[in-house]
């Protein structure tokens, strides 16, 4: 993903720069505030082309299929998409919900909800899953959810999974046969024995422990269901009555509300304490000093003694302003025919000053005078001083140097003291 | 008012009772007894309206020198005042501390002493005093800015008057004090006195010598009483900074070093400074009084971003001066601004007088025209040397004219000038 990530889309990248080309790296020509907006616009391109990547990639890679335990879409064996196409099959429609407020929503009388291991749901939820109309199934519930929606049961332990017979007078559990038992272990709870729960798949300890319990609370049937293999891929194609047993705890009513609860959802805004409720009262009286004492301080800090003093400043202009502009003219320009013309005027200035040579002579007159004085050829001299002018930086900094090794051998040649090399005056 | 740091420690000691017992009522009240304790001090404070502070006068004093500035601060009031005072120098002033203790009982007075060290050139000021007049508790102050207005007049620092020894040496030389003497077309007559082994023979009078029977020779000395008028330009392109100073300031140099030794020689020497107007000028003194005159001038001129209008300034000149005289015009050799406003209107000035201008350098253009190395470094040289032949070109323009040009760096310029001046005076064309 993060290769995709950092490759700009294509599409993207031509919308956003703009048509004059592949230029936006700051050709000296454009001025900069127009240069930055282009490579803002660039990199949000580029963003935003990376994004839709990685959207597009992630939609296609998205298996139709989940994973988790006892999700009606998984096909792992965990997973109950086997049960769910089953029920689909027979004209049951089965709708996943994440949340007991979505199941308050889509529950009602012709449709059987199903409570995939209720742990740790809040009160509030748990009264939300109880108001349902309809048949309820929990799976595998703990305690909290045993207690508020099928009080006739009670949790009894847990024993190894095994296949077992039903060994009640439930009939349509009957019909379906000996089943994957085991598992979560439920007793029927005093007082309800008398009510219709009925306890099947009894534990091998004693006949009073079972791994399935039918009863009625509110007007409808909750079934509470111990073993979740029941509903699970892996178990649903074994030769006994597994299957049976799952189309017929879930296939009574036109419709399933298959409720996976989902860890996030969270509670009641009563259950969870905020920060101000857990710190001690002390410590937030504290705080609001600690405040106090943060504005005096500023207070006391923030006070001037006296106005500010007014200080005329004087203008600052530096000597060599104009000079610098001017090269960097040049250097924009590329003016190197210029830049070697003002070169060699006045090296030759100064070299025809050294020679006593009158300042209206020509430049060859010099040049041959200089040639004549430092003992180098004059052609070389002359394609020094009088020769094209360079097209490139290298041609450019030759030439200099070739001017500068000029001067120093006239220099070195003739007796005469002279100015600096540097000037071509020199105080007079 | 202001609050001292006691205040907020004052709200920090609260935590402790919020701690013990928390709840809105120690929060408001521990509030309410910080606010009571702060009221109460400000009553107490005495009061700083009740105070009047008086400056001692402050002369003037050369750039790089301190001077010491002393108020006195007196309480008219019926409490004690104590606390804080400052001293509101502008910052150029170089006030190292501001900020003086204060604790005057009522019906006194005490002074106080600020150092100075002024960074900068010209009139730094002072308009008022702030005294802060603390409570009794310590925890709030009454705080008030007292009129105090002072002004310290800063003086350039002519630090070019160590050239002038040797300048009025070679000036004694010519001044006839010496044997050596060879009469030019701008000396006058001097003396006769007696031929010693060294003189000239050319000098020997023979007439004199014939009347005497003993060989006798004439001394020379130079004229005096010529006129020397300073032009102090102080336009745009004075501004320009050489290192850390414009270059005004370095002209300035050069100008009193030439006045030193103009006026020492005999002669009388004027200032003026203009751009568009004139901006100061010193006339007609004399003597000893010259150089502080010149500097008292010269102190609070700046350079403006104006472009010199040459036709004012010369037709200022040409109204001060009727006889000849040598005219010194102080303006950086900026090809452009001089090509288009002196040399139209220099003519005016070099059929009557000695014209010279002398332009403060900068070492670095130079430095920049020898640089090489690469393209970046030949480009900067090129544009140096660009602006070198310009100068060069209006250097020429100039002499062709009839005015001498010096050309020198800052440190360079001052005894250039003077030397010229003296080579002016030995050849007698003043």
């Amino acid at each position: 993903m993060t290769v995709v990530a950092g490759r700009p889309g294509p599409a993207d990248l031509t919308s956003a720069t703009p048509a004059d080309g592949p230029a936006a790296g700051g050709s000296p020509g454009r001025p900069p505030g127009r240069d930055r907006r282009t490579r803002v616009l660039l990199w949000g391109g580029a963003a935003a082309g990376a994004l839709v990547l990685v959207g597009l990639v992630g939609a296609l890679t998205t298996p139709r299929t989940t994973s988790g335990d006892l999700e009606p879409t998984s096909a792992s064996p965990d997973g109950a998409r086997a049960v769910a196409q089953i029920l689909q099959r027979q004209g049951i429609a089965v709708e996943t919900v994440r949340t007991t407020t979505q199941v308050a929503e889509r529950s009602s009388a012709l449709r059987t909800t199903v409570v995939v291991h209720p742990v740790l749901r809040g009160p509030e939820q748990l009264d939300r899953v109880a108001a349902t109309p309809g048949p309820l199934v929990l799976v595998d519930p703990d305690l909290p959810a045993l207690e508020r929606l099928a009080p006739f049961a009670e949790a009894a332990g847990v024993t190894d999974a095994r296949a077992a017979e039903p060994a009640c007078s439930q009939p349509s559990v009957t019909a379906a046969g000996s089943a994957r038992a085991g598992g979560s272990l439920y007793r029927l709870a005093d007082g309800a024995r008398q009510a219709s729960a009925v306890l099947c798949y009894p534990a091998p300890g004693g006949s009073d422990r079972g791994s399935l319990v039918l009863g009625t609370e509110n007007g409808r049937t909750v079934v509470v269901l111990g073993q979740a293999d029941v509903l699970r891929n892996s178990h649903l194609a074994d030769a006994d009555g597994t299957a049976a047993l799952a189309l017929r705890l879930l296939g009574t009513r036109a419709g399933v509300v298959w409720y996976v609860p989902d860890p996030a959802e969270l509670s009641t805004s009563q259950e969870a304490p905020t920060l101000s409720e857990l710190v001690p009262r002390g410590v937030r009286f504290v705080v609001w000093q600690l405040a106090l004492v943060a504005v005096l301080a500023m207070l006391w800090r923030g006070r001037r003694l006296g106005r500010l003093v007014t200080e005329p400043l004087p203008v600052v202009v530096r000597s060599t302003e104009t000079q610098e502009g001017r090269a960097r003219l040049y250097r924009r320009a590329k003016a190197y025919g210029r830049a070697s013309a003002t070169l060699r005027t006045a090296a030759l200035r100064r070299l025809a000053r050294r020679l006593d040579v009158p300042a209206d002579a020509s430049p060859a007159t010099v040049v041959a005078l200089a040639a004549q004085a430092s003992g180098l050829g004059q052609t070389a001299l002359t394609a020094t001083f009088l020769g094209p002018a360079p097209t490139d930086d290298r041609g450019l900094v030759r030439l200099a140097d070739e001017i500068a090794a000029a001067e120093a051998a006239v220099t070195a040649t003739s007796s005469r003291p002279g100015p600096a090399p540097g000037s071509p005056g020199g105080a007079r | 008012m202001a609050l001292t740091g006691r205040v907020p420690l004052l709200a920090l000691a609260g935590v402790v009772p919020l701690w013990l017992a928390p709840g809105w009522a120690t929060f408001v009240g521990w509030a309410l007894l910080v606010l009571l304790a702060v009221v109460a001090d400000l009553l107490l404070a005495g009061s700083p309206k009740a105070l009047t502070v008086e400056r001692e006068p402050l002369g003037s004093l050369r750039l790089g020198s301190g001077a010491q500035a002393s108020f006195v601060v007196t309480n008219r009031g019926p409490r004690r005042v104590r606390g804080v005072v400052r001293d509101a120098w502008q910052p150029s002033a170089g006030a190292a501390d501001q900020r003086h203790r204060l604790d005057v009982p009522a019906g006194q007075r005490r002074r106080f002493t600020t150092r100075l060290v002024p960074t900068r050139r010209g009139d730094r000021l002072v308009e008022h005093a702030v005294v802060r007049s603390v409570g009794p508790l310590g925890l709030a102050a009454r705080q008030r800015a007292l009129p105090a207005p002072g002004r310290l007049r800063v003086l350039p620092p002519f630090t070019s008057r160590k050239h002038l020894p040797s300048r009025l040496a070679r000036l004694r030389e010519l001044d006839g004090k010496a044997a050596v003497q060879v009469r030019g077309q701008g000396t006058e007559f001097d003396s006769l006195r007696d031929y010693v082994d060294g003189d000239d023979v050319r000098s020997i009078d023979w007439r004199a010598t014939a009347r005497r029977q003993q060989v006798v020779v004439r001394t020379w000395r130079p004229e005096r009483d010529r006129r020397v008028l300073i032009v102090l330009d102080t336009s745009r392109t004075s501004a320009a900074r050489i290192g850390d100073a414009p270059r005004l300031d370095a002209a300035m140099d050069a100008a009193l070093l030439l006045a030193a030794l103009a006026s020492r020689a005999g002669d009388r020497v004027d200032l003026l400074a203009a751009d568009r107007r004139v901006r100061a000028r010193v006339e007609g003194v004399t003597g000893g009084g010259l150089l502080p005159a010149l500097v008292e001038a010269m102190a609070p001129l700046d350079a403006d971003l104006v472009e010199a209008d040459w036709t004012v300034v010369v037709g200022a000149v040409r109204q001060r001066l009727t006889q000849r005289a040598l005219v010194v015009l102080l303006t950086p050799l900026e090809a452009a601004a001089l090509e288009e406003g002196l040399l139209p209107v220099v003519q005016q000035l070099t059929r009557h007088h000695q014209v010279g201008l002398a332009s403060v350098a900068d070492p670095q253009v130079a430095e920049q025209a020898a640089a090489r190395g690469d393209a970046y470094a030949v480009f900067g040289a090129a544009a140096a040397q660009r602006s070198q032949l310009d100068r060069l070109a209006v250097t020429a323009e100039l002499t062709r004219a009839g005015v001498d040009v010096l050309d020198a760096p800052p440190e360079s310029l001052p005894p250039a000038l003077a030397d010229h001046y003296l080579a002016l005076k030995a050849a007698g064309r003043l």
